[in-house]
């Protein structure tokens, strides 16, 4: 028994550690790859003892691990005079432009945008990003066309 | 796209979707699923995941494609072997891994650290002014509700887009962690803005915070001004919003400001203890209770 609920544990872990460092990376536009994957392997590690609670691993996962980016200490003194901005999300990834571009893009926007909009592309339903965001279905839909506006309007797109 | 989503965006969406999946390989490529997993099993020695609970399991935010009560079907072979995480060679794991252990055993040697210094100064200024932790709707102590968790009675304030989140108190010198608070605070709010909190030590009016770094737009008002009224330097509680002054606010201990955005309102709170005169902020952030 023990053996095949890790097994379970571990497909999860292969099929969502790379897409949970991905949403990461959309979301918080300011930290390098290094960063997500540590949050990411620290809500999987957190996933594993609670596997028996944990009904929707995927939206947990997401929970957590954006909760565990922002537990994480700045990097960067808090102080007038330093640069306000940190690495870029793909500093250690080998991007196309097309991905820099979107990137770029995303830091632009609000986090609470950048979050919802990665959510939507992570298949989620506006119920779902309700539930992870902690916020109603509403106020997820106004983020959603608000960010979709940002996005089109900055690499100009329909 | 979602699957709520419309098909309105069709350029945007093919752009996004394939930026998407152009990261995701290239953050396949420079992962190393194998030593990942190894990672979790080894720290976590002797333990198995405790059993999922039986019969029909809530429905999976991914659907039917992602449920992991199954065995893992054929893993790409390049997510067996290498590393957990391959930077930025494969080579020399173990020389590279240490630097990093170190720096992360630093990091949460400061944040234990932390922690300790804002319990102690908002203990302290729980007997001196009143309870930081106690505004209604803030909790710090219990974490918020984490989707796909089952709800159960441990969380004090239930789950909802009405909740709050006191995100950081700050504690000067140490100021790790409110920078990116202040920054989700005012995202989330919709206010935007690149903010800063800087601390002057020597003002006229002892040690204040000075905020800035909001849009000229961003409108804040005064619901307690604290020791402003002895120093006369700053203004007075406001019934109304004023416009965010360019050259930053000066928030001295005790002040609350609420700042509104389109999406809700961030609430800072400078405190202060007594006996010491170190000061600090507590950031909460209200969403639209719509």
């Amino acid at each position: 028994m023990a053996g095949a609920l890790q097994a379970e544990w571990e497909a999860c872990y292969r099929a969502e550690m790379p897409q949970l460092i991905r949403y990461l990376m959309k979301c918080f536009g300011e930290s390098d790859m290094r960063d997500a994957a540590d949050a990411a392997q620290s809500a999987f590690a957190e996933l594993f003892a609670k596997w028996s609670t944990v009904r929707s691993p995927r939206a947990w996962l997401r929970t957590v691990a954006f909760r565990q980016m922002l537990r994480q200490p700045a990097k960067y003194p808090l102080d007038a005079h330093s640069e306000p901005s940190v690495l870029p999300a793909s500093s250690a990834l080998e991007l196309r432009e097309q991905e820099r571009q979107v990137l770029a893009a995303l830091r632009q926007l609000p986090l609470a945008q950048r979050q919802v909009l990665a959510l939507v592309y992570d298949q989620f339903s506006c119920r779902e990003i309700a539930e992870i965001t902690g916020k109603n279905e509403a106020a997820v839909r106004k983020n959603i066309e608000r960010a979709r506006a940002a996005m089109r309007e900055i690499l100009g797109v329909t | 796209m979602g699957k709520d989503g419309s098909g309105n965006h069709t350029e945007l969406d093919a752009l996004l979707s394939a930026a998407d999946r152009g990261m995701l390989e290239a953050i396949r490529d420079n992962l190393d699923l194998g030593t990942g997993l190894a990672q979790i099993l080894g720290d976590l020695a002797g333990s198995t995941p405790a059993g999922r609970p039986a019969g029909p399991a809530e429905a999976d935010p991914g659907g039917a494609a992602h449920g992991y009560g199954h065995a893992p079907g054929p893993v790409p072979a390049r997510e067996v072997s290498g590393a957990a995480r391959k930077t930025p060679a494969a080579a020399g794991q173990k020389t590279r891994k240490g630097p990093r252990d170190h720096h992360k055993t630093l990091t949460t040697l400061a944040l234990a650290v932390i922690t300790a210094l804002n319990i102690a100064l908002l203990s302290g200024l729980s007997h001196n002014h009143w309870a930081v932790g106690a505004q209604p709707g803030a909790s710090t102590a219990c974490p918020g509700p984490v989707a796909g968790e089952p709800a159960r009675d441990r969380w004090p304030f239930p789950p909802g887009p009405h909740q709050s989140a006191v995100l950081a108190s700050i504690v000067l010198p140490s100021k790790a962690g409110g920078y990116v608070s202040l920054r989700f605070a005012a995202d989330n709010a919709g206010i935007g803005g690149d903010p800063v909190i800087s601390y002057l030590k020597d003002s006229r009016s002892g040690p204040v915070f000075l905020l800035s770094g909001f849009p000229a737009s961003t409108a804040i008002r005064f619901l307690s001004s604290g020791a402003d009224q002895e120093y006369r330097t700053c203004p007075a509680v406001s019934r109304r919003n004023h416009p965010f002054p360019s050259a930053g606010q000066q928030l001295s201990p005790g002040t609350t400001i609420c700042i509104t955005g389109g999406d809700g309102r961030a609430m800072l709170t400078t405190v202060q203890n007594q006996p010491s005169g170190q000061i600090g902020m507590t950031i909460t952030w209200f969403p639209d209770l719509m």
